[in-house]
């Protein structure tokens, strides 16, 4: 065995990885070569300094660090969501956004969409650093509305028409449904940039992610992560949640549409005139609750599409939740 | 060794899970990219980079890959693409070693880091053997895990961290000329 070899035995024999013959030529090799003697004595040092190298640390806890960009990540998502989805009805004829007879209709269609650009702005500023790939089909605001539904998120939305707490809103610590939910807020200042000044979704891009918009009227557009916990496990205290979007309401709670469309796209859920209407893929209504008294403060769709759960806050503050089964035409309250 | 059961549920979709998993990985992959950028405040932005990733890819990580070593190929590829530093790096491939020659003209270049710490002669090795010498030494890779992080050969593997190492005796044998240490 020559010199070289012997390196090459040396070399694994730091790692362990000689059979046991192997390593005995290499010893009887190293007996009799001072050279390869020293130098096995060096490999073994360097490896042993290699092994105490420091194991450091990082000196902040890097996901809390993080947590405010995978929250963004999420709204991005939702944005898609809502691009998705506002297609799709914007697709189908007579649907309920566009001949709802509501007061507010219009502009809160375009409130919508300014939430949208928006939230597209921010997302195509932050994922120009992240993942630029994701993010080609919602960051284009002047497409929102005639996006195809078919770019692609089946993800589950809930939005709602509030008054909201941003802190409240975007603290999500709390074991209730403020927890799955992300939202993004769009102070009503900047929907009303959007109505006079399309051109500024630059600036309602920034003022979707001030965190102290607190005061005023605004509106919360909701989105869960891909799975939608909250809405199978999620909400079990009513009252707990009402800081959650609707407090500090200062208008009745009149509302134009709001819409989520179900995780496999087969189902559209409309809240319009004070009541939920599931309208399936072809436009058919599949169901239509009773009139609520009050307004709505979240709703969303199981993952597997199965149930449709919507929360009403009533006037005094109360909570009801309603679970709608789009298949046999049934709701239960909970 | 992360739990499977909980890499399963953040790969369908819990996000408690996910962050769970992520804090139980960042302290590897800042380590990783702390060795491979060579400062803290890089290494923070790398890490938190590829936590990030982590988290809107964890739909992609296809189970008959080792989680470990999916994460670290996520962490050396962003150091390696996004962190590359300018800094002059000894090329290996021009230094063939010659195991006999004491006074051969590695001795020179290595000669420069006599005084130098061994982490700073780490930071100077070429990307892809610095690479393999922080799996095998901070992550306690095996060959093949160090294969299927780097998305490299085993062969090569193993020639990169033999040459690595290699080259690294040669500072300690400085320090032990110069006297500097022991």
């Amino acid at each position: 065995m020559n010199c070289q070899e012997v390196m090459e035995y040396m070399q694994r024999e730091l790692d362990g990885d000689l059979t046991e013959f192997e390593s005995a030529k290499a010893r009887e090799h190293i007996r009799q070569c001072a050279e390869c003697a020293a130098m096995f004595e060096r490999l073994k040092r360097l490896s042993a300094e290699l092994e105490s190298l420091p194991k450091v640390t990082p000196p902040i806890s890097l996901v809390d660090a993080i947590l405010p960009k995978l929250d963004e990540i999420d709204r991005v998502k939702a944005a898609a969501s809502a691009d998705a989805g506002a297609a799709e009805l914007a697709g189908s004829a007579g649907s309920p956004a566009r001949t709802a007879p509501r007061r507010r209709n219009n502009r809160f269609s375009l409130r919508i969409l300014s939430g949208v650009v928006a939230a597209g702005v921010v997302a195509g500023i932050f994922f120009a650093t992240y993942d630029p790939d994701r993010l080609s089909d919602s960051f284009s605001g002047d497409r929102a509305a005639k996006e195809s539904a078919s770019s692609g998120s089946s993800e589950p939305m809930l939005m709602m028409d509030a008054a909201a707490d941003s802190t409240d809103a975007q603290d999500g610590s709390d074991v209730s449904m403020k927890e799955s939910f992300h939202l993004t807020e769009v102070r009503d200042q900047s929907g009303q940039a959007m109505e006079s000044s399309p051109g500024s979704a630059g600036r309602s891009g920034d003022s979707a992610t001030d965190a102290d918009a607190g005061s005023g009227e605004g509106d919360v557009r909701m989105a869960p992560p891909a799975v939608l916990q909250g809405v199978n496990v999620g909400i079990e205290s009513p009252e707990d949640d009402v800081q959650m979007g609707v407090a500090g309401f200062t208008e009745e709670p009149a509302f134009g549409p709001v819409e989520s469309v179900s995780p496999d796209g087969s189902y559209i859920a409309v809240f319009s005139e004070s009541r939920v209407i599931i309208y399936d893929r072809d436009g058919n209504t599949r169901f239509e609750s009773e009139e609520r008294q009050g307004s709505i403060a979240a709703m969303g769709w199981s993952e597997d599409g199965a149930f449709f759960r919507y929360e009403i806050r009533r006037e005094d503050g109360a909570g009801e939740i309603y679970r709608i089964n789009p298949a046999d035409g049934t709701e239960t309250k909970e | 060794m992360v739990e499977p059961s909980l890499i399963r549920a953040a790969r369908e979709g819990d996000r408690e899970a996910l962050i769970t998993l992520l804090r139980e990985i960042e302290t590897h992959v800042y380590r990783t990219a702390y060795y491979l950028v060579g400062n803290e405040q890089d290494a923070m932005d790398a890490a938190q980079e590829a936590l990030i990733r982590i988290y809107t890819k964890i739909g992609s990580y296809e189970e008959k890959a080792q989680f470990k070593t999916w994460v670290q190929r996520i962490v050396t590829n962003i150091c390696i693409d996004k962190f590359r530093r300018n800094k002059p790096t000894v090329s290996i491939e021009e230094h063939e070693m010659v195991f006999e020659g004491r006074d051969s003209v590695e001795g020179e270049v290595m000669a420069a880091y006599a005084a130098k710490d061994i982490r700073e002669a780490i930071d100077r090795l070429p990307e892809h053997h610095r690479a393999v010498v922080v799996l095998r030494y901070l992550q306690d890779f095996s060959y093949n895990e160090i294969a299927d992080s780097l998305d490299l050969p085993l062969n090569t593997v193993k020639s990169y961290l033999f040459r690595a190492r290699q080259q690294l005796q040669v500072l300690l044998r400085d320090y032990q000329k110069g006297g500097v240490r022991g």
